[in-house]
């Protein structure tokens, strides 16, 4: 009965708010990822990132992230470190502080970076061709 | 050498040699010759007797494929390209060398001649390798395109496979030529060339048959003032341009037509220019000024126009040149025009100045009251001055140069300052037997000349009849007095002024040449002279210096000699696009624009106006030279009245009609009245003897702020010095 | 399959299967430029002697005014003959005394193979082997001289008493085959004959020119005349008897 006048959907918003904490705080997030999804935490990297699972939404949908809550919007895929990485992409179905057997090697980068294009520490190539028109200098 | 001794012993007329292929403009006897009827493809044409087949089709508006002839050149006829089918004859006959019958019938498009076109075309490309890809001439061969047009479309070539083609080895020729001999179809233009146009017969053919190549048989390089126009010439990727060496296809080229501003000649040329830069420059045919040669200066110097460029308007801020913005720059200049109150500005043009910045320029420093208006290369004051055009042009225009009999050369050294002029006498020389006679230092000019001495009084002999030679010039039909306008910059300019005229005056009386024979005439060597004092800027560096001007302008002045210490308490204005030695005395630098980034007039040594054309946009800030005066005289509170450069030239016409009638030569008049205003000059004769500038192969290439700042021209000052140190 | 197996072949086999070509074989020996050598660079004097002075005067008497470079030949001829050989500085000397560019000499120096511009041995012995000559065995005679003189064809022998050069036809063909001493023609010879020639040539003697071991004084049929062996007819031979 509640199904056929479409009560349980609203049941199941009710649910995901309430997940959510609150009317205020959903709104917040639509307002920040445009989606409001109800899912089991997994677990949070060290900066901040927290990662969920939910495996009613069809795969592709039940694995993601939530940005640490002080880039706001800034959030860009480069920001998942590279442990994260392989969970949320289905790599591996073992998020990494449950998985015993990762690989630490001396070369793999320390500290993960995030792409910094667009900001002023933007990465720039430097030229090695000679400039055109030479310029005198006085 | 070249000089025919064959014409002068058999009595040959230089008219003759004129319809035999050479081309003289004397030829005018021709006229009243019978004409030769003779059919071309069966379209009737009349020529005069002695004319060549392939002229007779040229004529008739019919092109035979050609690669040893050459219009310019004397006729080889060792290319065989030329083949054509005449009625009634069994074999082929080169058209080139053939002069035409009456009632020939010449078949050029018969399958004998197509078959002999395909025979010649194939056994050329025996030896010919096939790498028109890695290739600089491809695209603008004259093998490739006649290969297409006349060669057959399959090869019967099969000797790869046994020994092969033929391969020379390259010649080290210097640092404009790259030679690929092995390319090389042995059609001599470029041997030709260098003996008859160049004067310089290094290069030749050795060995025979298969092995015969093209060369200087000992190693040598082929150093000339006009090597560069073998690159042009060679019909094949022999010869090509070394600086431009695998830089560009001609086809992704934007060409400009425009004008040569390194000498007065004002050669015409083709800018080259693909993504922002200029690659290179060519000649364009014009008879009257360069006729299809291009100096090596003009040609090869545009490497200068990416080098040393002021790309920023500057300032000396604690006495060290700063990059400002335009604003900053102009507001300084104009702060300091504000001060000028009276005579107490100056301006001294440069030798590359166009005549837009020029009228602008005066214009601006009339209005702040300034009247002294110098030039790098003054022009005396003393009698008519530059009030007569006819006292600073080269009167008898460049062409007409050929024409003369007698010509007198004083203090100049043509081949160095004019190498089109030098073409020209040489053809002269060779062609019309020239006497050449020279006051100056002992020079090789590329031809034979009486060297009268290198004292300047030999004028005045020559007048009273006292001198040996003044004989030969009062018996001239055809006298020419040439004057080399760097001796007017000496202290007695004007008496060696005066007393030209006067010379002039009694030849000019004495010959019955036709009327609008000139004997009086100029050569300069600023492309900016001329125009200059056409709008009137008539005092020379030494009056700039007595009147210590507040604010001086120098509108690209960088070969004036000027230095700081002759203007202690000046503020000194620099406009122009390369740093030079008058952007480094300079307060404030304004970036100007070179020749080839602006539409500008020119008036070149015969008073000849021409135009350049812009190719690119000025690097970076800089900006065309008469928008920067335009712009600095808003802000300086006496604003030029002209926004656009059709309101700039509309000025140049109230003031000097004749420079905005581009391609004209506006003859000059008034001698008769200018020889009794030089009467009354004084002074006498200096005791200094005659020198010029220019007097060996190495002065030649480096002579303004563009070839200075050229690596290509500093390559080539090196090769020439070695050259002459090996020769010694 | 096959094709990978033949692929692979075709690495391992060097084969030039891009059929990359080299230039061509020098189908002459000499060259067309000049090298600077210890023997012949520009820096080495050259002057001709007092009687080849003389004999310059009367060649360039021949030649009319403004013509003189006619006797560019005769002239370059005369300095081979005075100097073996004809080296950059001898042509530099005939350019000056002709007063035409030194290009213009260079051109006439390499265009005829009978002016040599290397250093030539004593005697420069030219061998022919063209068609007549070659019928006739040459190639023994060219092996015997060769072996003789002690010289390579085509080079100097180490004293530099000889140079052999193999050339083409000389116009001897009815005494082949031959071979050329300086300016004189050794014709009808054989493989001992050259080789007793070049024995007498190293002794300093000069052997007589002509034919060798032949009873032949000249070109005459060497077995006696077969034609015009009876003395000619005199006048009025078969002519009617009533004229």
């Amino acid at each position: 009965m509640a199904r056929v006048i479409g009560l349980d959907k609203f049941v199941r918003l009710i649910q995901i708010i309430r997940h959510n904490g609150g009317i205020f705080k959903s709104l917040r997030a639509l307002y920040l990822r445009e989606e409001l999804k109800i899912g089991t935490l997994v677990g949070e990297d060290k900066y901040g990132n927290r990662y969920y699972e939910n495996n009613e939404y069809f795969i592709g949908r039940n694995r993601w992230i939530e940005y640490a809550d002080h880039v706001r919007l800034e959030y860009d895929a480069s920001q998942v470190p590279v442990e994260w990485y392989g969970w949320l992409h289905y790599k591996t179905d073992l998020p990494p502080h449950k998985d015993p057997n990762r690989p630490k090697y001396k070369w793999m980068l320390q500290e993960h970076e995030p792409n910094l294009s667009g900001t002023n520490k933007i990465y720039v190539p430097y030229s090695t061709t000679r400039p055109k028109i030479e310029a005198w200098k006085p | 050498m070249l000089r025919l001794p064959l014409v002068r012993a058999t009595g040959l007329s230089s008219s003759r040699l004129g319809a035999v292929g050479l081309h003289t403009t004397g030829s005018k006897s021709q006229a009243s010759q019978e004409l030769v009827e003779v059919f071309i493809d069966d379209k009737p044409v009349q020529v005069p007797p002695g004319t060549t087949v392939l002229q007779a089709a040229a004529k008739a508006g019919v092109e035979i494929p050609r690669f040893c002839y050459h219009e310019r050149l004397a006729v080889a006829g060792n290319c065989r390209m030329c083949l054509v089918e005449i009625e009634k004859q069994i074999k082929p006959v080169a058209a080139c060398a053939m002069p035409v019958m009456k009632g020939w019938r010449v078949k050029t498009n018969s399958d004998l001649t197509r078959k002999a076109r395909e025979g010649v075309m194939e056994f050329l490309l025996v030896n010919h390798p096939l790498d028109c890809p890695i290739c600089d001439q491809g695209g603008e061969c004259d093998l490739q395109d006649q290969s297409m047009a006349f060669g057959n479309d399959r090869s019967r070539f099969t000797d790869i496979e046994f020994s092969g083609k033929r391969a020379v080895e390259d010649k080290d020729i210097g640092p404009l030529i790259k030679t690929v001999m092995t390319r090389c179809i042995h059609c001599t233009r470029c041997i030709r060339f260098a003996s008859e146009v160049a004067g310089l017969d290094d290069l030749g053919t050795t060995g025979r048959g298969n092995d015969m190549q093209v060369g200087t048989y000992v190693e040598k390089m082929f150093l000339s003032e006009l090597s560069g126009n073998v690159i042009d010439l060679c019909p094949v990727g022999a010869l090509t341009n070394k600086p431009y060496a695998f830089v560009a296809r001609p086809w992704e080229n934007r060409r400009t037509d425009s004008i040569d501003v390194l000498d007065a000649v004002g050669s015409n040329i083709v800018v080259s220019s693909r993504t922002g830069e200029v690659l290179r420059i060519l000649p364009r045919v014009n008879e009257d000024v360069n006729e299809e040669w291009l100096s090596d200066k003009s040609r090869f110097a545009c490497d200068g126009l990416k080098r040393q460029r002021i790309i920023t308007p500057m300032i000396k801020i604690a006495g060290k040149l700063q990059s400002v913005a335009w604003e900053d720059a102009l507001v300084t200049a104009a702060k300091a025009l504000q001060t000028v109150a009276g005579n107490e500005g100056a301006v001294i043009a440069g030798k590359l100045a166009d005549a837009e910045a020029l009228i602008a320029l005066k214009d601006l420093f009339n209005k702040l009251g300034s009247e002294v208006l110098a030039t790098e290369q003054g022009f005396p004051k003393d009698g008519s001055g530059i009030d007569l055009r006819s006292s600073y042009l080269l009167n008898n225009t460049i062409a007409g140069i050929e024409e003369a009999d007698v010509v007198l050369l004083i203090g100049t050294n043509p081949r160095y300052e004019a190498p089109l002029v030098n073409t020209r006498l040489r053809k002269g020389y060779l062609h019309g037997e020239q006497t050449i006679a020279l006051i100056g230092p002992n020079i090789d000019l590329s031809y034979e000349y009486e060297n009268l001495g290198d004292s300047i009084d030999i004028i005045t002999k020559l007048k009273n009849g006292s001198h040996p030679f003044s004989a030969t010039l009062k018996n001239a039909k055809k006298p020419l007095i040439i004057l080399g306008a760097e001796q007017l910059t000496r202290k007695d300019g004007a008496k060696i002024v005066s007393e030209t005229q006067a010379l002039a005056n009694t030849l000019g009386n004495n010959v019955q040449a036709s009327e609008d024979w000139k004997v009086l005439n100029v050569l300069h060597t600023n492309a900016s002279q001329v125009a200059a004092l056409d709008l009137g800027y008539g005092s020379t560096i030494e009056d700039v210096k007595q009147q210590q001007p507040k604010v001086l302008f120098l509108l690209g002045a960088d070969d004036a000699n000027i230095k700081k210490e002759d203007f202690p308490n000046t503020f000194i204005i620099y406009l122009g696009s390369h740093g030079d030695q008058g952007a480094t005395i300079a307060d404030v630098v304004l970036a100007g624009a070179a020749y080839t980034e602006k539409t500008g007039s020119y008036v070149n040594t015969e008073g000849r106006a021409q135009q350049t054309g812009a190719a690119l946009t000025p690097p970076g800030m800089a900006r065309p030279d008469w928008k920067v005066i335009r712009a600095l005289s808003e802000i300086a509170g006496h604003r030029l009245p002209y926004d656009n450069i059709t309101e700039v030239r509309s000025r140049l016409e109230e003031v000097a009609p004749h420079i905005v009638r581009y391609g004209d030569v506006e003859p000059a008049n008034f001698f008769a009245q200018a020889h009794e205003l030089a009467k009354q000059t004084g002074g006498s004769f200096l005791p200094d003897p005659v020198d010029i500038k220019q007097k060996t192969l190495d002065q030649f290439f480096m002579t303004d702020v563009i070839s200075r700042a050229s690596p290509t021209m500093a390559k080539c000052v090196q090769a020439a010095i070695k050259q002459r140190q090996t020769e010694l | 399959m096959l094709a990978t197996l033949r692929s692979a072949r075709n690495l391992l086999t060097f084969t030039n299967a891009r059929g990359v070509q080299t230039s061509a074989v020098r189908a002459s020996d000499h060259l067309f430029v000049h090298r600077d050598s210890e023997q012949d660079n520009p820096n080495i004097p050259f002057e001709f002697d007092e009687v080849n002075k003389k004999r310059i005067d009367a060649l360039l008497a021949i030649y009319p005014e403004g013509h003189k470079r006619g006797a560019m030949i005769p002239l370059l001829d005369l300095a081979q003959r005075q100097h073996g050989w004809l080296p950059i500085s001898a042509m530099h000397k005939v350019a000056e005394i002709l007063e035409v560019p030194r290009m213009r000499v260079y051109e006439v120096a390499t265009f005829y193979t009978m002016f040599n511009r290397k250093p030539m041995g004593k005697y420069h012995i030219q061998v022919c082997t063209c068609t007549p000559c070659w019928l006739r065995d040459s190639d023994s005679v060219l092996n015997a001289v060769s072996k003789a003189a002690n010289c390579e064809v085509g080079g100097t022998s180490p004293d530099s008493i000889f140079t052999i050069s193999e050339v083409e036809c000389l116009g001897a063909c009815a005494n082949a085959p031959m071979l050329q001493v300086n300016d004189d023609y050794y014709e009808d010879l054989t493989a001992e004959t050259a080789e007793s020639i070049i024995n007498a040539l190293k002794k300093g003697e000069r052997p007589p020119p002509g034919p060798q071991n032949s009873p032949r004084f000249a070109a005459e049929p060497a077995g006696g005349l077969t034609s015009l062996t009876s003395p000619p007819p005199g006048p009025g031979e078969g002519v009617r008897s009533d004229l």
